[in-house]
């Protein structure tokens, strides 16, 4: 609801125009009510009626125009507040990723937070300023009311508040417990498909197809006998609703009627009076309705809160250090674990500048996790990473990862052109540069071909990219930096052979202003690396170069074979 | 897009969230459905169950036309109130007949909701009863149902939206067809003038009602959606994050989604200003048709053209008239988000006589054509007694094909599975190892030729009987909700926990069972714990024990595991072979060295059979195969 504070000029001018809208409404019925009460009365000229006439018509069009504006300046505020909510999700998110966010399970939690964000924007944000309006609604007809007649606006206060604060409230009981039953219905719904869809093969073997469609006919029974509840709870909130709102004028009139009888009251106002207050339940209608979902949204609200409020894995230093000259990253004696059991346990390794070093090891056995304590998206649980020697929770993070140029293994474009793609690992680069780099990722030709070049826009939009030429764009990019120490994951994953070994010849190359770590599974090029760590379940196996380790029994043989004896290329 | 400061703008482009090869792109969407041809659908299946529907119509327009008596009682009751000097207690009978004929309106207004409601209930219900029978009710064509799972679950979920479509929309509009020519006739009869304001107005407002469905609104619509994608989006791409924290880029691209979100913001805003003006001639006509019938007999009234009683009906009456358009309406973006979803779901569900045979094949196979080949007298299967250690089965001249494919997928093969050993089957991918595994699971159907399980036909091969006997291993188990006993019980419910730990002990997966926090009870699937591509193997071999299965279909685990994991997968393979049947999928290297007979397929025929050493001294298919085949790579052919 904070969120809605940020914009109160829109808030006000939303709800005002709510509150307007409604009133134009009483003051339409009010006023026709008058005019031909005035009329019945067969005043001298049709003159005297003339005030009436025009405040129909100015009530009749003033309250379709007060819609229209209404509608749209509350669809701007909607717009606005989803916008700064969602840059709200993503600020609170970014210190998160990766690893804050839950490692494998992290697309069903985005999944998540986008139907959270949906169901405020349609329930939660629409809500606030109609039960403002209601308010100020109530407020001024009642205020009305009582300016011709006490007794009829003591009954009209007492329907309005039943029709807008008790009904939606008995409904909001009600609601919630019906709409939790639901949820957990649904989302027991969501999984035993899911497992019905996924699992098919399985299920067709055992023979246990039919018991789990039983069970998806069960859930389906439940779901359903809960709407015929959900219906009668409809049903029961529109006839109180209509009734209340057809009940009121009776309730005025009656109430107003011994008032007239004693001439307290001119009898030709019973007829304004009557007409108009049956409008003034228009401001209060949605508010049964929304409140019946408003526990929706509520939770919805509170899954969101959970999420924005996790604590980030690293944060920056109080009074950073200065980056050393020396840009040695070093790993000492370091454990780490997500999940169950330890990621990575004893792992020592450095990676200086002119270096080359290699992480292999099968898929699982903690390498990415080494890489990403690498860049400091978490800090391990025992040991130390360094630069130069010092302690990088002792830098700025922002400072550390200047220092690193990396390709990660799942590769990230944006839809841009390529150009601003690759000048993102360095604003100044100059296309020059571009271009070497794009030659070294083996992409230079594929780019100049494209009819816009550099220019040329990437993305769902634009061109789509094969997954090798994403690969290559992104390992561009990593080269554009200006970082002295290169850290690869998995860089040529979706190469074809030709194009693996051209570019990691190249970059394995030996060059005195650069280190290169690469993180692989597949075992090729590997003899122009100076040292190669193997690790297996999260602890180094076997170090040493490729000639001593494909000698030697141990994990890298046994890769190197299965790496050979696949039957079926 | 890129300023001076190289700032990374526009949306990330992230990869799909699935491993490369089965992009969810790659799926063929299913043709879409007009939003007219959804409709027509939608209106057919609320014929085809009217009771409800016609029931929150009829206690709809029933509460709607109350308006008119209520009019008439109100204006009777003020008539005496303001002008014959009338009280309360002379004018009680009339108090209490327009509130009961207020509390009826209420009752019939209710009644129709909750009508509709049970009406949407019965649509639904239908709709996912057919969906899941589209998505289950066949034998799991899997590799389909991998690409389409997805997108099925989304569709099911699609449902929901249809409800409000058939609970308010279509009774509404049968109420617009009713009630105001209802309220029409009745003030023309009461006032002429009146009554013909009302017609003229009247048709004006389907005009609007379709320009409101027309061009500007659907704009407006797909503005709306695009928004919703775009927020997807910004929370989408996880890995995007970590390459923008990579390359300290967090804040600028941050400012760039604000450009973008400001950008939609405005565009949206723009359609909208134009899409909500139909709307808003919707509502003039209605507030300018009540003003003008206000205006009319107020002026006729002064004169003494018309009594009060009759002009206060007909005003009262006026915006009656315009209300049901009004909440049709109001109903309108439920109505267009419904017939969206709908239209999606459409392009899941398969026509009428496809549906109807979808119907019957859940454990009630049809004929299978390997029946009509093999055993003409078709009588129920004479499968063999259970065999100590598996059946022989045999594949004779089998031909198969995948349904739509003109090519098939196995031409005439013929092979043997001896008991109590590993046959491996050998090829390159695409050669026609999963049809053949698929054929023995019964779920591709053999076009010619028989399968024998010991001598005798196995018929048809889809049948539960012959199920009974198999277990598959498959190279993805999937882990279903629920503990590890669960997964495991799925292969046998009746099981004893000392029967599971047994088998889990043979499997080698007891072991890693323990360790897990729970151990046997440990939740497993979508909200519980994942395990690795070894373990799961592991579970499902364990299953395979727990069955007693006399023919294990294996799929290999083609993914490189650590020594003691392959040590101990080894072993476990090794122990089924001992008592069952066992036909490996074989990825390895180390698998068909020790496996008893190597079946060598290509282009969906046998090519080559026998042992490793024979076949590799043959020097052919199998010989290629291996490549290079060395007995122990050389360090410097590798790399």
């Amino acid at each position: 609801m904070g969120l809605l504070a940020a914009h109160p000029a829109r808030l006000g001018a939303a709800v005002g125009l709510a509150a307007a809208m409604v009133l134009a409404g009483v003051g339409l019925l009010a006023t026709s009510g008058y005019l031909i009460a005035r009329a019945a009365q067969h005043p001298d000229t049709v003159l005297a009626l003339m005030v009436a006439v025009t405040g129909v018509r100015f009530f009749g069009l003033a309250r379709a125009a007060l819609r229209y504006v209404e509608r749209l300046v509350s669809h701007d505020l909607t717009l606005r507040v989803l916008q700064r909510l969602r840059r709200l999700v993503y600020a609170s998110l970014l210190p998160l990723a990766p690893l804050g966010l839950g490692g494998d399970r992290s697309a069903d939690l985005m999944g998540r937070l986008v139907e959270d964000v949906d169901e405020l924007q349609t329930v939660g944000l629409r809500m606030l300023a109609p039960v403002l309006a209601a308010v100020i609604v109530m407020v001024v007809s009642v205020g009305l009311v009582a300016w011709l007649d006490v007794p009829a606006a003591i009954t009209t206060l007492v329907l309005l508040l039943v029709a807008g604060v008790a009904l939606p409230l008995t409904l909001r009981g009600l609601g919630g417990t019906l709409g939790r039953r639901e949820a957990r219905l649904r989302a027991t719904r969501r999984i035993v498909l899911h497992d019905a869809i996924q699992g098919a093969q399985e299920l067709w073997v055992f023979g246990r197809g039919a018991a789990f469609r039983r069970r998806l006919d069960g859930l389906d029974a439940a779901l359903a006998r809960l709407g015929t509840v959900q219906a009668k709870l409809d049903g029961a909130r529109e006839s109180a609703t209509v009734f209340l709102t057809l009940a009121a004028p009776w309730a005025a009139l009656v109430a107003a009627l011994p008032q007239a009888s004693a001439g307290g009251l001119e009898p030709l106002l019973l007829v304004p009076l009557t007409l108009g207050v049956a409008g003034a339940f228009e401001a209060v209608q949605p508010l049964a309705e929304g409140l019946q979902r408003w526990g929706r949204a509520s939770r919805a609200g509170e899954r969101l809160e959970q999420v924005l409020r996790r604590e980030p894995p690293v944060a920056d230093p109080p009074r950073p250090r200065a980056v050393p000259h020396d840009a040695t990253l070093a790993l000492r004696g370091v454990r780490f674990g997500y999940r169950h059991g330890p990621v990575l346990d004893g792992i020592d390794l450095t990676l200086a500048v002119g270096e080359r070093r290699a992480v292999v090891g099968p898929s699982g056995s903690g390498k990415t996790t080494l890489l990403r304590l690498l860049a400091r998206f978490a800090d391990p649980e025992a040991g130390t990473v360094s630069l130069g020697g010092r302690d990088v929770r002792t830098l700025r993070q922002q400072d550390l990862r200047a220092q690193l140029a990396v390709v990660p293994q799942r590769v990230a474009l944006f839809h841009a052109s390529v150009r601003a793609n690759l000048r993102m690992a360095d604003p100044g680069a100059e296309d020059a540069r571009l271009w070497r780099a794009l030659q070294d990722a083996e992409l230079a030709e594929a780019v100049a071909s494209w009819p816009a070049g550099l220019d040329t826009l990437i993305g769902e939009f634009g061109n789509r990219l094969s997954g090798g030429e994403r690969q290559r764009l992104a390992l561009a990019r990593a080269l554009v930096k200006p970082a002295p120490l290169l850290l690869l994951d998995e860089p040529t994953a979706h190469l074809d052979a030709d194009n693996e070994r051209r570019i990691l010849d190249r970059l394995l190359e030996a060059r005195p202003d650069r280190g290169v770590l690469l993180v692989t599974h597949r075992l090729v090029g590997l003899a122009a690396v100076d040292e190669i760590v193997v690790l297996d379940a999260g602890r180094i196996a076997q170090r040493g170069s490729h000639a001593e380790l494909a000698a030697a029994p141990g994990t890298y043989r046994g890769m190197l074979l299965a790496q050979q004896g696949r039957l079926d290329g | 897009m890129t300023s001076a400061t190289g700032e990374p703008v526009g949306e990330p482009v992230g990869e799909p969230a699935t491993p490369p090869g089965t992009a969810p792109s790659e799926a063929p969407r299913p043709a879409t459905v007009s939003p007219g041809a959804a409709r027509r659908a939608l209106l057919t299946r609320v014929r085809r169950r009217p009771a409800w529907p016609l029931a929150a119509a009829a206690a709809l327009a029933a509460g709607g036309l109350l308006a008119i008596p209520q009019a008439t009682v109100l204006a009777r009751v003020l008539d005496g109130a303001f002008l014959h000097g009338r009280t309360l207690q002379t004018m009680a009978g009339a108090l209490a007949a327009l509130l009961l004929v207020v509390t009826l309106r209420a009752l019939s207004e209710g009644a129709g909701v909750y009508a509709g409601g049970r009406a949407a209930g019965v649509v639904t219900r239908e709709l996912r009863a057919e969906l899941g029978e589209r998505l289950l009710g066949r034998e799991p064509s899997y590799l389909e149902a991998r690409r389409t799972g997805r997108l099925g679950t989304e569709a099911i979920e699609g449902v929901d939206r249809v409800g409000p479509v058939v609970a308010r929309f279509v009774p509404q509009a049968a109420v617009c067809a009713v009630v105001p020519a209802g309220i029409a006739l009745y003030a023309l009869w009461l006032d002429p003038l009146s009554g013909i304001i009302l017609l003229v107005t009247g048709p004006l407002i389907p005009l609007f009602l379709w320009l409101l469905g027309s061009l500007a609104e659907e704009r407006a619509q797909r503005q709306w959606r695009a928004l919703g994608l775009l927020s997807a989006q910004a929370l989408d791409a996880l890995q995007a994050l970590e390459t923008l924290r990579l390359f300290g880029r967090e804040r600028e691209h941050e400012a760039a989604l604000d450009r973008v979100g400001e950008r939609y913001r405005r565009a949206t805003l723009d359609v909208l200003r134009v899409a909500f003006l139909s709307g808003f001639a919707l509502e003039l006509l209605a507030m300018l048709g009540t003003a003008m019938v206000a205006v009319s007999v107020g002026l006729r009234l002064a004169t003494g053209g018309i009594a009060f009683p009759v002009a206060l009906t007909t005003l009262l009456l006026a915006p009656e008239f315009y209300l049901p358009f009004r909440r049709l309406g109001a109903h309108h973006h439920a109505g267009m988000e419904g017939v969206a979803a709908l239209r999606e779901l459409l392009a899941h569900l398969p026509s009428r006589p496809e549906a109807a045979a979808a119907a019957q094949s859940w454990g009630v196979p049809p004929a299978s054509r390997v029946e009509a080949a093999a055993a003409p007298a078709a009588q129920p299967a004479t499968l063999a007694a259970r065999s100590p250690r598996g059946p022989r089965v045999s594949l004779h001249d089998v031909w198969a094909r995948y349904p739509g494919q003109d090519r098939p997928a196995l031409r005439g093969v013929s092979l043997e599975l001896a008991p109590g050993a590993l046959t491996a089957l050998v090829g390159h991918s695409g050669a026609g190892k999963s049809s053949v595994a698929r054929l023995l699971v019964g779920t591709l159907d053999a076009e010619r030729g028989s399968i024998l399980a010991d001598g005798v036909p196995v018929v048809p091969a889809r049948s539960e009987a012959w199920r009974a006997r198999l277990a598959l291993v498959p190279q993805q188990p999937h882990l279903f909700a629920g503990s590890v006993l669960a997964n495991l019980r799925l292969a046998r419910p009746a099981a004893t926990m000392a029967e599971v730990v047994a088998a889990a002990r043979l499997a080698e997966a007891d072991a890693f069972i323990e360790r897990l926090p729970g151990g046997y009870a440990t939740p497993l699937g979508e909200d519980g714990m994942d395990l690795s591509g070894g373990e799961r193997h592991r579970l499902a071999i364990a299953r395979a024990f727990l069955r007693g299965a006399e023919l294990v279909v294996l799929d290999e685990i083609s993914a490189y595991l650590d020594a003691a994991t392959e040590a101990a997968v080894t072993r476990a393979v090794t122990r089924l072979a001992q008592r069952s049947t066992l036909l490996v999928v074989a990825h390895r290297l180390e698998t068909v060295r020790r496996a008893r007979h190597i079946v060598v397929l290509d282009e969906g025929a046998v090519v080559e059979q026998g042992d490793h050493d024979g076949l590799l001294a043959r020097g052919g298919a199998y010989a290629r195969l291996l490549g290079r085949a060395p007995q122990a790579p050389s360090p410097a052919e590798v790399p």
